[in-house]
């Protein structure tokens, strides 16, 4: 089966038939509010008057196009995955293939979750474990935003880092430590002298010979664990 | 605060000698005691005051399954005291306002957290902490409780309710520091190590198991991409202390 490089997550922005093309520009402002409301006030205070007021817009000109409050929650998922998922893509295709190249990827994966989209998605990810609704639409579209990275990289990376059993394990370790830092901004003192540290530890772990020693063994670790299992 | 007791300079009398993680679990437990906020309220006496410190546990372990369980906005003192089977006028009287409520909670997950972590960690052999850094798992298996998840409800929601921000973030870093200074009781294989490279190694195990929570769900088809992540923590720490 060949892997789609297509996104497959409705476009909450899409203009539908019979509406006027000035639908989709007013749609994308909306959810963009509705993104930065998410990031900034967090989903208890995620009401239809409060985000269409930051746009200057009524509250019935939203439930037009949002008819009630599950649509626009539905839509905002989307719209956020979209949006990291553009982030990535635009980042990896400005990188040059070059001995760099890992480098500069943690430094654009870093800034990429400074976005609102990613204190957005933070948010939706917490409150999705509480509450059964939004979890429906929020766990489809996160396994989506994970196979579409993995494409991403597919499309993006060198070859020789295609080739490397270790690949997942750097795509994923990178990523994680990268958001659970993030997501623990301003929480701890000394942080932007730790966050120097830990990003100077993270660059050596994946793009050095050392570094490259520990994630073999980590994988090889791994598959020795699973061969235990399957026996 | 208890844990002065073996604070920086006295620290060494303790490292590697047996009993170190009961002296931390000592010094962690009498941390929660603290937490109750004090019970000398006019005319409780002996057994009542003990069940007056007994209602406050009930009260903030009812907090702990709300918020895990219905999230931070949801988890009034009404509901809590709900759950809890205790009467809104006794609720009140322990904790008058949800901050205060909060605050206590805060503090109590915070201890608990670590005293669970620090009580797992004392089951391992020195083989299993040292050499296979096995601390790995045990940590992930604490982000796995409900104590986790209402410790990240607290966590997000301080990121946009300023009042319970500057509660939160105040016990975060007096948490962090009560940490660093536990550290060398439960694994003294660190305990001549600098504290840059004890937060280092730190950050780096904590930081990339919250960040693989948060994307947790879609990790339990590929189980095995997880698993070699968390290898791989165990592995990156040895070579940490080592110095490399």
């Amino acid at each position: 089966m060949t892997e789609s490089n297509q996104l497959r997550l409705p476009d909450p922005t899409r203009v539908d038939y019979g509406e006027f093309n000035k639908s989709s520009r007013t749609r994308r402002q909306l959810l963009h509010a509705a993104m930065t409301h998410l990031a900034e006030e967090g989903f208890s205070n995620f009401s239809a008057g409060a985000i269409a007021s930051r746009v200057n817009f009524t509250r019935a000109a939203l439930l037009y196009h949002f008819p009630n409050r599950a649509a626009l929650i539905e839509a905002v998922v989307y719209f956020v995955v979209r949006k990291r998922i553009e982030i990535y893509e635009q980042a990896m295709s400005s990188l040059s293939l070059d001995e760099k190249f890992g480098e500069r990827l943690i430094e654009h994966a870093w800034d990429h979750l400074q976005d609102d989209s990613f204190k957005a998605f933070c948010e939706l990810s917490t409150i999705a474990r509480s509450n059964q609704e939004l979890s429906k639409i929020f766990q489809p579209a996160l396994n989506e935003y994970d196979r579409m990275r993995r494409q991403l990289a597919f499309t993006y990376f060198p070859e020789s880092l295609l080739a490397d059993p270790t690949l997942d394990l750097r795509r994923d370790l990178v990523r994680y430590l990268l958001e659970g830092l993030a997501q623990q901004r301003g929480m701890s003192y000394a942080e932007r002298e730790r966050t120097e540290n830990i990003m100077r530890l993270i660059r050596e772990l994946v793009t050095t010979k050392e570094g490259e020693g520990i994630l073999s063994r980590a994988v090889n670790r791994q598959s020795a664990l699973e061969h235990e299992l399957d026996r | 605060m208890p844990a002065k007791a073996t604070k920086k300079n006295s620290t060494n009398e303790f490292v590697g000698e047996p009993g170190a993680i009961e002296t931390a679990l000592e010094n962690i437990r009498e941390a929660i005691k603290l937490v109750q906020p004090d019970s000398s309220v006019m005319g409780e006496v002996g057994w009542q005051k003990r069940k007056s410190a007994q209602t406050r546990i009930t009260l903030l372990t009812a907090t702990v399954k709300c918020l895990a369980k219905h999230g931070y906005a949801q988890t009034t003192t009404q509901l809590v005291a709900n759950s809890a089977n205790i009467s809104r006028g006794a609720m009140l009287h322990h904790y008058a306002t949800k901050t205060e409520l909060i605050t206590s909670t805060i503090d109590y997950i915070m201890y608990r957290r670590m005293e669970a972590y620090y009580r797992e960690i004392s089951k391992l052999s020195d083989n299993q902490r040292v050499e296979q850094g096995h601390g790995v798992e045990v940590y992930w298996n604490t982000i796995l409780t409900s104590d986790y998840q209402a410790f990240l409800e607290l966590s997000v929601a301080s990121r946009t309710d300023k009042e319970l921000r500057k509660v939160f973030v105040k016990k975060a870093r007096a948490f962090d520091d009560l940490w660093l200074e536990q550290t060398p009781l439960v694994f003294p294989e660190w305990k001549n190590q600098p504290p840059e490279r004890v937060l280092l190694a730190r950050d780096l195990v904590t930081s990339t198991l919250e960040g693989l929570h948060l994307n947790h769900r879609i990790m339990s088809e590929g189980g095995g991409r997880a698993k070699a992540v968390r290898a791989f923590l165990s592995e990156a720490i040895k070579l940490i202390r080592e110095g490399s």
